[in-house]
């Protein structure tokens, strides 16, 4: 039955549909939260630039979609290289908004981590297939330290920058990607160590958010921690917390999201949007302009949107013909998940403030054509799967 | 291939843990655990993606509206609004005063740290508004304490767009309407209605405790300064949401919204205000085309039964809005530093009275039994005074009280002043003495102060050297003066209050006088009186002695009234009493004769003004003598009321410089009246009847523009 459906729908119609729903609400957010701003970091023109990237995106998400993804398997490596390489090159790039993690490439930029996590993502994948398909296959400790290695590098490189927040999209990615593929006893070790965290974290925020402070004042004593990287550990710790400086961007994004209420102030008419109250709003913040102009009814029918594609991505992951696909599709779905719910977290006090990006949300042409790529891959697994069975 | 080699290294334990289940390959079984794990990695996303909408929901739903106020209340901000300015109407319905919309420039002064570069805003500024940037921080700095200062007022649209264009350059500069100031017919009774401005230095104390806003535009002189408060209106504040930059976004609405002004109707007649201007202006000019002695004149008509004030003239003109712009006022300033034309003269300049003051001393004496009806005597035009000679100007023949009047009579006035101190003999043979022989210092101290006194003490009742009261800042008192022996007969303020006490409480007074004194008083040649206190003084003759305050305000409407219109007044003027003087009829009949007959009696001195007029009027010319520019002149007066028998309106004119009472202040007051009786369609045939309206052309007429180039 699912091989007469597929054979219907050549094409996963709902994805795409998720997709251009995404779409439409980026380029919107990206309107509403440009509109009428001038300024030297207000991007000019950025609405057509976004519907242009949209364009150029889709057009590379279907090159991609073209192509099977089973070649990547034999030049992962190579992949995983050349990204790495990038991420050296762009420590001896300019900073930007204090941090060394854009290529200018003339009038745009390119974020290298983006395509880092993708790279880690196939490459992890490709090792992790090589391990089912070897003959004996281990999904011992022994395995782990490879895929272990393959994320430190780029995920130290990306700390460096400092991009905090890619860092741990490739933390995640690697956390998802390997607690699929492992063995069972590491399956439930490191998903017991996930409720685990989220439940610490969590009582950390709401009970013992004092002594929190404590601990990472010490932390950052002793280096392990930037300052302003404890500073928005801090502000989520403390909603109160030095609401004039670290705090401003969280607290006002707070305002700008409760405010919107049930149906939001309307279209380019957000009072905190409107007003340049969220630096930044058009990148890290985008959402809180979804927020506040569309209301609870917008920014939920946002994530609806997104659960929408990760469940069409995990049922791609789950029908692919090989676990290479899957293992790529699983580490999209967590790259993608970790970003959404750190993102939209973060503007409402969930999650601390890291400096991330809503995906296909956010202003940004690299980001937007990497998402895509990576979209397209998926797409190539679930379009592959197809053509196994007609030839098979 | 590498890690390859590392696993087939291990493949045999390996195998063994995965030959648990033995019906499937390993593969497989594996595929399967990752295919139901993605369930399992859905089922965390899904989480996730949960958790998100329960916060939003939280967020958005729960605390939705508290951070809907929030986000409300901490972007906005208040900008003051000033309330239009009430409208001044003349008695007609012509609009005296009006405030145009226009806008105004603020700079919004913003906390540290907003990045608010003053000194860059005003260079931006500066090629758009004619000025320079030190100009412009120059008027910062004088504002130093306000949050919000004014720039630039009634700016062009051209600027409008610049600001409107440049606006996330000029963080905190707003545009705000205000309104400007028009006085429509220009100098019509500029000094009437004053003109408007920014508070001075001395009078910011006074409009904080009013709790003025530093820069609101008030009443800087006239009845613009007199009716301030009815005038000026509320304050309102507009609220503005702006962005970070304090740029305004949107206008929410006003909290309290500005409340204009109320608006004036004055008694002024427009229509009649102007006549009198064009008449005050062409009896200048004639005389001035022979003699150029005139500097100054001034008119005022009240109505007898109110006090209301008809016209009030005051040359030369002075347009108020003259006074709202730099450029104008730039323009008119040879004019304005040069004349007197800011003054109001027929509130400030006292000036010999003359003849005038002689139905006021007739009453007085009279009633104080110095003369009775019947006292009459041989004018013997020349008069001795102790070893000085005063003259007529002319031998009148026998007088008695009436023809006094009617003929002017200075002889007949030097002897009732002389008697009044009881100094008897002075013909124009003896120089007279005191009563009874005093001797002459205790005479000086008692009769002569007595005298005086009650000389003096009579003019003082019907209003004259003593303020009116009429309802307009800066008016000046007149004075009463004698000649100080003790410093070679010079004139000297008399102070007829402490004088009054003196004799009151001690039976003496202590003074230098001489009885030249009472003479030069009886025919007002010791005292100065503006025109308003002629004026009201012979409407109080009309009157019978009931002396009413003069004013200008009519009516008080509530904002925003137009007129004519059904809107009923929230304040109607009521005539005010300010004395009776109580004397027997036959004596108020005497003075009236004595008028009536300067004006109808051939013999009368203002009789040739008056030749032909339809209805009967009654006045008294005088001609002081007076120095203007060091040159001996003559102050041409002229009061009067009519009709005769139920009087309407009293005039007093004053023109200093041009010659006899009758020659010039007459024939203006006489058109005046025919004005007057025009308007109000009494005496003259319909086909001379006037309307109140302005002349639409007033300030394209002679009486606008002749004044300034008349020098």
């Amino acid at each position: 039955m699912e091989g007469l459906r597929k054979n219907v729908k050549r094409i996963d119609y709902l994805l795409l549909f998720a997709l251009l729903g995404l779409a439409v609400f980026g380029c919107l957010a990206i309107l509403a939260s440009t509109y009428g701003k001038s300024g030297t970091n207000v991007p000019a023109n950025a609405f057509a630039k976004q519907v242009m990237f949209e364009v150029l995106g889709t057009g590379a998400m279907a090159l991609t979609a073209s192509m099977d993804y089973r070649s990547l398997r034999k030049v992962y490596k190579w992949m995983y290289a050349v990204s790495v390489f990038l991420l050296v090159v762009v420590m001896f790039m300019p900073s930007r908004f204090g941090a060394h993690a854009w290529i200018p490439l003339g009038p745009l930029s390119f974020q290298p981590s983006e395509l880092a996590k993708l790279a880690l993502i196939v490459a992890i994948a490709g090792y992790m297939a090589d391990v089912d398909e070897s003959e004996f296959p281990d999904y011992g400790w022994k395995t782990a330290l490879p895929v272990i290695g393959m994320f430190l590098v780029p995920f130290a490189l990306t700390l460096k920058e400092p991009a905090l927040g890619q860092a741990l999209v490739m933390f995640a990615i690697t956390f998802f990607m390997y607690m699929v593929f492992a063995k069972r006893s590491y399956f439930l070790l490191m998903f017991g160590l996930f409720v685990l965290v989220i439940a610490g974290l969590t009582a950390v925020a709401l009970a013992y958010s004092e002594q929190a402070v404590v601990v990472i004042q010490w932390m950052v004593k002793h280096h392990l921690l930037q300052g302003f990287q404890a500073q928005r550990i801090l502000t989520w710790l403390d909603p109160n917390y030095s609401l004039t400086q670290y705090g401003y961007n969280v607290h006002q994004a707070q305002i700008a999201v409760g405010s919107g209420q049930v149906f939001g102030e309307g279209f380019l008419n957000g009072i905190e949007t409107r007003g340049n109250w969220i630096p930044n709003q058009w990148t890290d913040f985008i959402f809180t302009a979804v927020a506040e102009e569309f209301g609870f009814v917008g920014s939920s029918l946002l994530i609806l949107f997104f659960l929408l594609l990760f469940d069409r991505l995990v049922r791609i992951a789950a029908g692919s013909q090989d676990t290479f696909g899957t293992y790529i599709v699983v580490g999209i779905v967590a790259m993608f998940a970790f970003q959404v719910f750190e993102n939209i977290g973060m503007n409402m006090y969930l999650s601390p403030s890291t400096g991330i990006t809503l995906p296909f949300i956010s202003y940004g042409g690299s980001s937007l054509i990497i998402n895509y790529v990576a979209v397209g891959l998926a797409l190539s697994v679930s379009l592959r799967r197809k053509a196994l069975r007609f030839t098979g | 291939m590498k890690w390859r080699r590392t696993k087939s290294k291990q493949a045999k334990k390996r195998r063994n843990t995965q030959a648990l289940q033995p019906d499937m390959p390993v593969a497989e079984a594996h595929r399967r655990q990752v295919v139901a794990r993605t369930g399992v990695l859905y089922g965390m996303v899904f989480c996730a993606m949960s958790a998100l909408i329960a916060r939003l929901g939280y967020l958005q739903i729960a605390k939705g509206s508290e951070f809907r106020t929030i986000a409300s209340t901490t972007m906005l901000s208040r900008m003051a609004v000033l309330p239009a300015r009430g409208w001044i109407y003349d008695a007609g319905g012509n609009i005296l005063a009006y405030d145009k919309p226009s806008f105004s420039i603020y700079l919004t002064k913003l906390p540290p740290g907003s990045g608010q570069d003053i000194a860059a805003i005003a260079r931006r500024l500066a090629p758009a508004f004619h000025t320079t940037a030190a100009k412009i921080l120059e008027a910062i700095q004088q504002n130093q304490d306000q949050a919000q200062v004014p720039l630039f007022r009634g700016v062009t649209n051209a600027q409008l767009a610049f600001i409107e264009e440049h606006k996330s350059e000029l963080p905190g500069v707003n545009i705000v309407p205000e309104g400007q100031r028009v006085y429509p017919f220009g100098d019509l009774a500029g000094q009437v209605l004053g003109y408007v401005g920014s508070i001075g230095p001395q009078e910011l104390s006074q409009y904080k405790k009013w709790h003025y806003l530093q820069n609101q535009i008030v009443g800087k002189t006239g009845i613009e300064q007199e009716y301030e408060r009815l005038l000026q209106g509320q304050v309102g504040y507009e609220v503005v949401q702006t962005n970070n930059q304090f740029v305004p976004l949107k206008v929410l609405g006003y909290d309290p919204a500005p409340v204009p002004g109320k608006v004036l109707q004055l008694t002024l007649d427009g229509h009649l205000q102007a006549v009198a201007q064009q008449v005050v202006m062409d009896a200048v000019q004639k005389v001035n085309a022979g003699t150029n002695n005139v500097y100054n004149a001034a008119a005022v008509m009240l109505d007898v039964r109110t006090g209301g004030v008809l016209a009030m003239v005051s040359y030369p003109y002075f347009d108020p809005n003259w006074m709202l712009s730099g450029e104008a006022y730039t323009k008119h300033l040879p004019y304005l530093s040069q004349s007197s034309a800011e003054m109001n003269h027929a509130i400030q300049s006292p000036l010999y009275p003359g003849s005038t003051v002689k139905p006021a001393n007739l009453l007085t004496a009279l009633k104080e039994g110095v003369i009775t009806p019947k006292t009459g005597f041989y004018d013997h035009y020349i008069t001795r005074i102790g070893l000085s000679t005063v003259h007529d100007d002319d031998g009148h023949g026998w007088v008695d009280p009436v023809k006094a009047i009617t003929v002017s009579c200075d002889t007949f006035f030097y002897e009732v002043g002389l008697w009044f101190g009881k100094w008897f003999g002075s013909t124009d043979a003896s120089g007279g003495g005191p009563d009874h022989g005093k001797d002459y210092q205790t005479w000086l101290e008692t009769d002569f102060a007595r005298g005086i006194n009650a000389l003096f003490g009579g003019e003082a009742a019907f209003g004259l050297g003593q303020l009116t009261g009429i309802d307009l800042p800066n008016e000046q008192p007149g004075r009463f003066y004698i000649e100080d022996a003790r410093q070679g007969y010079i004139r000297v303020p008399y102070d007829l209050q402490a004088a009054q006490d003196a004799i009151r409480k001690q039976g003496y007074y202590v003074n230098y006088g001489s009885p030249a004194d009472l003479a030069y008083a009886g025919i007002g040649q010791s005292q100065e009186f503006t025109p308003i206190e002629l004026a009201q003084y012979v409407a109080t003759i009309a009157n019978n002695g009931v002396r009413l305050q003069p004013h200008l305000l009519d009516k008080v409407y509530p904002p925003n009234t137009r007129l004519p219109g059904k809107a009923k007044p929230l304040f109607v003027f009521h005539p005010q009493v300010l004395g009776r003087i109580q004397a027997k009829p036959e004596y108020w009949d005497i003075v009236h004769r004595g008028m009536y007959g300067a004006v109808n009696d051939p013999s009368g001195t203002a009789y040739g003004a008056f030749i032909g007029t339809p209805y009967k009027a009654a006045g008294k010319t005088g001609t002081a003598q007076i120095t203007i520019g060091g040159r001996q002149v003559d102050n041409s007066v002229f009061i009067g009321y009519a009709p005769y028998d139920h009087p309407q309106v009293a005039v007093a004119v004053m023109v200093p410089g041009a010659g006899y009472g009758a020659t010039t202040a007459a024939p203006i007051a006489r058109q005046l009246f025919d004005t007057y009786f025009k308007e109000h369609h009494e005496y003259f045939p319909k086909d001379q009847w006037e309307d109140m309206k302005v002349p639409a052309d007033w300030s394209q007429s002679p009486a606008y523009t002749v004044p300034e180039n008349a020098r």
